[in-house]
C-alpha cells in the first residue's frame, strides 16, 4: 500500500485539485441550494399569508352576516392558486363558519379552531413535509370576527426545488470532471520538467558524465531548481577537470606528468605494435640548472623551465608527446617514425633540433614586487634516446634507457644525444662523420668531375654527362648517392652544386679552344635545391660568363622530382636561362609522377629515358614498348631523345631502330676523367674524321 | 389542527361533539337576536357622510329586538358608541342613524321614511315590501335564513354608502347576479 507521500507529483496534483474543486463545487451546490429552499420557503410564506390576509377582509362582511355561503364564494377562488389546497374559516367563537373541499381531498377541518389563531410563519419542517398551514384573525375595526385558514401544499414547489438541485448537481459534476480533464492535461506543466530532470539527474549518475545539461528555461521554482541543478553540474565538472589536471599536468609548465607520460607511452607502444612503425624515448636532462636555482632562485628557474617547455613543444609535431618527469627532466615520445632503419636519423634529427632549441639564449624577465628583473641566460641539454618498435619492451625498460643513454650523454660532455643502442649509436657516429668530411670537402674541394660520352646514330662522340666523384683520403671513391642526400640534408649543395656548374663550364670553355672538341656539349645535374635558390639564374650567368663557356654547349640535367612543388617558378627560370642559350633535358623519364602536362609547358629540349626501361628492353616487350613510345612522343613535340645505360649494341640497335638518335652507356665509355676523356674523343675522330662533321652539325 | 392532538379517537370523539354542539347552537339564536346584530353590524358596512362618535339607533314602535339591542348599548361599534332610542315623533329623527321599523307598521311605513328623507339615516324593517315603499334594507328569511335586501337607491338619496362586500350579500344583489 503506498502512502500519500510515495505517490507521483502529477497524482498528488490531481488529487489536490479534485479534493478542492469537488469541494468548492460541494459547497456551491449546497449554499445555493439552501438558498433557494429558504427563498422559497419565504416566497410561500408571503403569498399565503397575502391570500390569508385579502381573504379574510373579503370574508368579513360574511361573517359578520351569517352568511356561509358568501363566504364559500370568497374562499373558492383560492383554489385557482397552485399553492393552495384548501381553506376554512372559523367565526369567532372558533367554530367553523365556512370551507371549500380539498383539491386532494384528504385533508378535513377540525369544527373547531384550535389552533395558533395567528400562525403567519411556514418552518422549514412544515416545508419538508411537504404540506404548511397558516392562519390569519380576521378583525373589523379592531373587532376580531374570526379566523381565516389556509392550508398549503409545498409539494410540486419542492419538486421543482429538487429538480433544479439536481440540475445543479449534474452541472457541478460535469465541472468536476472537465476540471480534472483541464487539470490532467496542464500538470504536465509541473511534471514533464521534473521528469527531465530527474532523467538527467539519473544519467549522470550513471554515467558520470557531468558536462550533461537540462535543456529547460523557465522562471518559476522548476526553473530554479534546474538552474541550480545545472550550476552544480558545472561546478563539478570544473572540479573533475581540475582533479585531471592536478593528477596528470605538471603545475608548472603544464605539460603531461610522470603519470599521463606513461599512460601515453604505454599507448604508443600499442600503436607501434599495430603499425609496425617506429617510435623513439628521449630523456633530456638540462645541464647545470641546479645553478641557476641556486643563483637566482626557484622563481627564475620555475619561468626558465615553463620557456624550456615551450621550445619543446615547438620541436615536436602534434602527435607526439612532451612531458616533464621530474625536476630538470623533460621525456619526449615520438611516433608514427618510418618502418626502416631510417627512424633512427629521423629520431636523431628531433633531437638536434632540440639540441638546437634549447642552446638558443634565454631572456628571463620577471616582475617580483613591482621591480622588474631581467636576466640572460644559457643553457645547454643532454638527451638520451632509444627506439622502439612493437611492443616488446616494458615502459619502464624503454625510460630506464634512454635515462642510461642521457647518461652518456653528459659523460661525454652534455650538449649533445646519445642513442641507447651502440649500433644505432654508431650509425649516428658515421653519419656525423660523414657530415664533417663532406663539409671538409667543400672546403677542401676534394671532388672531382667525370665525363661520360653521348654518341650519336653513328657513334660519334657529341657531349657528355657530367658527374660528380667524391675521391675520399680515407673511404676512397664515395658514390653521389651516398653524400649528394646527406649534402642537400646538412645544405652544402648549393656549394656543390655551385662547384660542378663551375668546374663543367671551365670544361667547355678549354675545349672550345681546341678545334676538335670545340663542337662537345656538356649535360651538368641540377639539384632541385639548386634550381629553387632565388638567385640560381643569376649564379648560372655569372659562372658562364667567369669562365666564358658557350651557354649553347651547356645543357641541365633536372629530374621530375623537382616538378613536385610549384611549376611556376620554375618554368620562369627555365624560360631565363634557355633565352640565354642553355637546353633541358629531363632525366629519369618514365620513372616518377610523369605528366605530360609538364612536357608542354616547360621549355625541354630532351627526354632521357631512364636507364631501367633500356636494361630489359630485348627480354621484356614492355620495356620495349615503353621505350618505343617515349621516342615516338618526344620526336612528336619536337623533343629529341636520349637513351641512357646503353650496354649492347643490341640494345643500341633496337634503339635506333625505335628511331632513337642519342645514346649514353659503357658501351660507349664509362665515366671518366676529363683527360681520358679527351683522349677518347681524338681517339674516335682519328677513326673517323668525316663523321665529326656530321656530329658537329647535328644538334 | 389535528397534529398535536395525542391519540386519533380522542380527537375524531371531540370533533364530532364541537360539530354537533356548533350546529345546534346556530340553529337556536333567537330571530329578534338576529335581527338586532344585524342592525348593529349595519354600522359597520355603511358609511355615514358625517363621522359622529356616536351611533344612534332608533326604534320606531314595538319590537321583541329591543330587549337585544338594549343588551349592547354603550358599546363601541366601528369606533362609535352605541345609542338607542324609540321615536313617535318626526322631531326625534332628526340624529338617527339608523331606523327601524318592525314589520307589523306596516301601514305606516309611508309616513316614518318622509320624517327621514333626505337624511342620511339607514331606513331598516323586517318587512319583505319595505324597499319597494322606499326603504333602504328589508330583512327577509330565505332559505331558512335571515338575509337582506338593499336598495341601493334609498341609500344614495340619504347619502350613505354601502360597503361592496355588503352590496354582495344582500339578496336582491345575488338574485340580480
Amino acid at each position: 500500500m503506498k502512502s500519500l507521500r510515495d505517490v507521483s507529483v502529477g497524482r498528488k496534483l490531481l488529487m489536490s485539485l479534485g479534493v478542492t474543486t469537488g469541494l468548492a463545487l460541494l459547497v456551491v451546490v449546497l449554499a445555493v441550494s439552501a438558498g433557494s429552499l429558504l427563498r422559497l420557503q419565504r416566497s410561500a410564506q408571503q403569498q399565503l399569508l397575502a391570500l390569508a390576509d385579502i381573504t379574510g377582509t373579503n370574508s368579513q362582511a360574511a361573517l359578520s352576516f351569517d352568511d356561509t355561503r358568501s363566504a364559500r364564494d370568497t374562499l373558492s377562488p383560492l383554489l385557482s392558486n397552485p399553492l393552495v389546497e384548501t381553506a376554512a374559516i372559523y367565526d369567532r367563537d372558533n367554530h367553523l363558519f365556512a370551507s371549500i373541499p380539498a383539491r386532494d381531498g384528504r385533508f378535513v377541518f377540525s369544527p373547531t379552531f384550535d389552533a395558533d389563531p395567528d400562525k403567519d410563519t411556514i418552518t422549514l419542517r412544515d416545508l419538508l413535509s411537504g404540506r404548511a398551514v397558516v392562519a390569519r384573525p380576521i378583525v373589523l375595526s379592531g373587532e376580531r370576527l374570526g379566523t381565516v385558514m389556509l392550508v398549503a401544499s409545498l409539494a410540486p414547489a419542492l419538486h421543482g426545488w429538487a429538480a433544479d438541485v439536481g440540475l445543479m448537481l449534474a452541472a457541478a459534476g460535469a465541472a468536476f470532471a472537465s476540471a480534472l480533464l483541464l487539470a490532467f492535461s496542464l500538470r504536465r506543466l509541473i511534471t514533464v520538467p521534473l521528469e527531465k530532470l530527474s532523467e538527467a539527474a539519473n544519467a549522470v549518475a550513471t554515467d558520470q558524465d557531468y558536462s550533461r545539461r537540462v535543456a529547460f528555461r523557465s522562471e518559476d521554482e522548476i526553473g530554479q531548481l534546474v538552474g541550480h541543478f545545472n550550476d552544480m553540474l558545472a561546478q563539478i565538472e570544473h572540479r573533475d577537470r581540475e582533479i585531471m589536471e592536478l593528477a596528470f599536468y605538471d603545475p608548472l609548465t603544464h605539460l603531461p606528468n610522470r603519470r599521463l607520460l606513461l599512460d601515453r607511452l604505454q599507448q604508443a607502444l600499442a600503436a607501434s605494435a599495430r603499425h609496425r612503425k617506429h617510435g623513439a624515448v628521449m630523456l633530456l636532462d638540462l645541464d647545470g640548472f641546479k645553478g641557476l636555482n641556486d643563483t637566482w632562485g626557484h622563481d627564475v628557474g620555475d619561468l626558465f623551465l615553463s620557456v624550456v617547455a615551450r621550445r619543446l613543444e615547438g620541436c615536436v609535431r602534434e602527435c607526439d608527446t612532451v612531458a616533464r618527469q621530474a625536476g630538470d627532466e623533460f621525456v619526449v615520445i615520438l611516433e608514427g617514425l618510418s618502418e626502416s632503419d631510417d627512424a633512427v636519423i629521423e629520431a636523431e634529427n628531433v633531437g638536434r633540433k632540440i639540441l638546437q632549441a634549447i642552446t638558443e639564449p634565454y631572456q628571463l624577465e620577471m616582475t617580483p614586487e613591482g621591480v622588474q628583473l631581467r636576466r640572460n641566460y644559457q643553457c645547454t641539454v643532454s638527451i638520451g634516446i632509444t627506439l622502439f618498435r612493437g611492443n616488446a619492451l616494458s615502459v619502464d625498460e624503454l625510460i630506464k634507457r634512454a635515462d642510461t643513454a642521457m647518461y652518456q650523454a653528459k659523460a661525454s660532455g652534455r650538449n649533445t644525444l646519445r642513442f641507447f643502442d651502440p649500433e644505432m649509436q654508431s650509425r649516428v657516429l658515421a653519419r656525423a662523420l660523414l657530415d664533417a668530411d663532406l663539409r671538409e670537402a667543400v672546403r677542401d674541394g676534394q671532388f672531382i668531375l667525370h665525363y661520360q660520352p653521348q654518341v650519336d646514330r653513328a657513334g660519334h662522340i657529341f657531349g657528355a654527362e657530367a658527374l660528380i666523384r667524391w675521391p675520399h683520403p680515407q673511404r676512397g671513391m664515395v658514390s653521389p648517392a651516398d653524400f649528394i642526400p646527406q649534402a642537400e640534408e646538412i645544405g652544402v649543395i648549393q656549394e656543390i652544386g655551385r662547384w660542378v656548374l663551375e668546374s663543367a663550364c671551365k670544361q667547355l670553355a678549354a675545349w672550345a679552344m681546341r678545334r676538335e672538341m670545340a663542337h662537345l656539349t656538356v649535360a651538368v645535374n641540377v639539384s632541385p635545391y639548386q634550381f629553387r635558390n632565388p638567385d640560381f639564374v643569376e649564379q648560372v650567368l655569372a659562372i658562364l660568363e667567369r669562365t666564358g663557356a658557350q651557354p649553347q654547349k651547356l645543357e641541365f640535367e633536372i629530374t621530375e622530382s623537382m616538378l613536385l612543388g610549384s611549376v611556376e617558378g620554375i618554368a620562369e627560370k627555365m624560360v631565363a636561362l634557355k633565352a640565354k642559350g642553355i637546353g633541358f633535358s629531363l632525366d629519369d623519364f618514365g620513372t616518377g609522377y610523369s605528366s605530360l602536362v609538364y612536357l608542354k609547358r616547360l621549355p625541354l629540349d630532351q627526354l632521357k629515358i631512364d636507364r631501367s626501361f633500356i636494361k630489359d628492353i630485348l627480354s621484356d616487350p614492355n620495356d620495349a614498348e615503353i621505350a618505343r613510345t617515349i621516342t615516338a612522343l618526344a620526336h612528336g613535340i619536337g623533343l629529341e631523345v636520349i637513351a641512357e645505360g646503353v650496354e649492347t649494341e643490341e640494345q643500341r640497335d633496337v634503339l635506333i631502330h625505335q628511331g632513337c638518335v642519342a645514346f649514353q652507356g659503357y658501351l660507349f665509355g664509362r665515366p671518366m676523367p676529363a683527360d681520358e676523356f679527351s683522349e677518347l674523343v681524338l681517339r674516335s675522330q682519328v677513326c673517323a674524321i668525316p663523321s665529326a662533321m656530321e656530329v658537329a652539325d647535328a644538334p | 389542527m389535528p397534529s398535536k392532538r395525542p391519540l386519533p379517537f380522542i380527537r375524531l370523539l371531540l370533533a364530532v361533539l364541537t360539530l354537533a354542539w356548533g350546529t345546534c347552537h346556530a340553529q337556536t339564536s333567537p330571530e329578534p337576536q338576529i335581527k338586532a346584530a344585524f342592525l348593529v353590524n349595519f354600522l359597520k358596512y355603511v358609511e355615514w357622510p358625517e363621522a359622529k362618535p356616536t351611533a344612534t339607533i332608533c326604534l320606531f314602535g314595538h319590537d321583541a329586538l329591543e330587549t337585544y339591542l338594549t343588551r349592547v348599548e354603550g358599546r363601541p361599534v366601528a369606533g362609535r358608541e352605541l345609542r338607542l332610542r324609540r321615536v313617535t315623533h318626526p322631531n326625534q329623527t332628526a340624529d338617527c342613524d339608523v331606523l327601524y321599523i318592525p314589520e307589523h307598521e306596516e301601514a305606516r311605513f309611508g309616513i316614518v321614511l318622509r320624517w327621514v328623507d333626505r337624511q342620511a339615516t339607514l331606513t331598516v324593517s323586517d318587512a319583505e315590501i319595505f324597499t319597494r315603499y322606499g326603504g333602504a334594507i328589508a330583512l327577509v328569511r330565505a332559505d331558512g335564513r335571515l338575509q337582506f335586501d338593499i336598495n341601493a337607491q334609498a341609500l344614495q338619496r340619504a347619502g350613505l354608502k354601502p360597503s361592496s362586500q355588503l352590496m354582495k350579500l344582500a339578496r336582491n344583489a345575488k338574485d340580480t347576479r
